[in-house]
């Protein structure tokens, strides 16, 4: 397990999906951006706090922010249809599918979620870059708990 | 990893989950009952190959079978997901999450599906029980296709 990624350190250009289960590619970071890690999809705690990313797009974009990932150790027909779940209209925020778990091992903020979800998970997390470096990282103590990591809370830090 | 399992031979008891992510129990397998095993919760063939038995659910019932499991390596979030997306009114199908594979590795019939899907998964079977001894057993040889595999095969075949 890496070490967990700290303020000043580079993303890893590890590939993740998004729209094709056959094509990865890392993620484009240009600018700000705002990786939000998420155990789970359809799990309960994730389903009430992605949706004030979706909901807030254009305040995040206001204040400089170029793209939202959504992160979770799921495959990409789950995150797809998780986004279309949460936003029928579509988003133009990302919802990732870190399949094998590879993007968040690299930042060292994966966790055992095997009693109750069966295998490796993210942790409930929001990093803001500046390019390809962190400039924050907030990680919830307790992953099935949002606070620190709700939206509200990382637009108002912005 | 098991050998696969044959005609005749006992269904193990291995824990799986349907409504809560903390709580496994084996499946009830009484009299004649049919396991469907699935790739993957909202994959296109599994999502085209599984209404069929929601909707001849009654008509299998007439053939002597108590319970019909869907069975996927996905988590209980994703499963309970799946089944409102495909059954929003609700369905005696019971939809089983075997989150971390054992049960479908009890029963030799995982496959290394990494590349798409990022993990271990379940192969498309068929398996009718009388009890839980194995009574029929049908493996698509490509996964991605439902041929033997469709409800109606089954139908017919009871």
């Amino acid at each position: 397990m890496s070490a967990r990624i700290q303020v000043g350190g580079t993303i890893p250009a590890q590939s993740v999906k998004e729209n094709a289960p056959d094509a990865a590619t890392p993620l484009v970071l240009s600018g700000k951006n705002i990786i939000v890690g998420v155990p789970g999809a359809f799990t309960g705690t994730c389903h009430a706090q992605v949706p004030g990313y979706i909901e807030n797009y254009e305040e995040f974009k206001a204040k400089g922010v170029n793209e939202i990932y959504i992160v979770s150790v799921n495959d990409v027909f789950v995150t797809k249809a998780w986004k279309e779940n949460l936003a029928p209209k579509g988003s133009a925020v990302h919802f990732i599918a870190d399949d094998n778990a590879a993007f968040t091992k690299s930042l060292g903020l994966d966790f055992d979620a095997t009693p109750v979800l069966g295998g490796s998970r993210s942790l409930r997390y929001v990093i803001v870059t500046d390019g390809d470096k962190v400039q924050t990282i907030t990680v919830e103590a307790d992953p099935g708990k949002s606070i620190e990591t709700a939206a509200s809370a990382v637009l108002a830090s912005l | 990893m098991s050998a696969r399992i044959q005609v005749g031979e006992t269904i193990p008891a291995q824990s799986v989950k349907e409504n809560t992510p903390n709580a496994d129990t084996p499946l009830v397998l009484t009299g004649k009952n049919i396991i469907v095993g699935v790739p993957g919760a909202f994959t296109g063939a599994c999502h085209a190959q599984v209404p069929g038995y929601i909707k001849n659910y009654l008509n299998f019932q007439a053939k002597g079978v108590n319970k019909i499991y869907i069975v996927a390596v996905n988590d209980v979030f994703v499963t309970k997901a799946w089944k409102e997306n495909l059954a929003p009114k609700g369905s005696a199908v019971s939809f089983i999450a075997d989150d971390n594979a054992a049960f479908t590795k009890s029963l030799g019939l995982e496959f290394d599906a990494s590349p798409f899907l990022g993990g271990p998964r379940s192969l498309r079977y068929v398996i009718v029980t009388e009890g839980d001894k194995v009574q029929s057993i049908t493996v698509e040889a490509d996964p991605s296709k439902t041929v033997d595999t469709a409800a109606s095969a089954v139908l017919a075949s009871l």
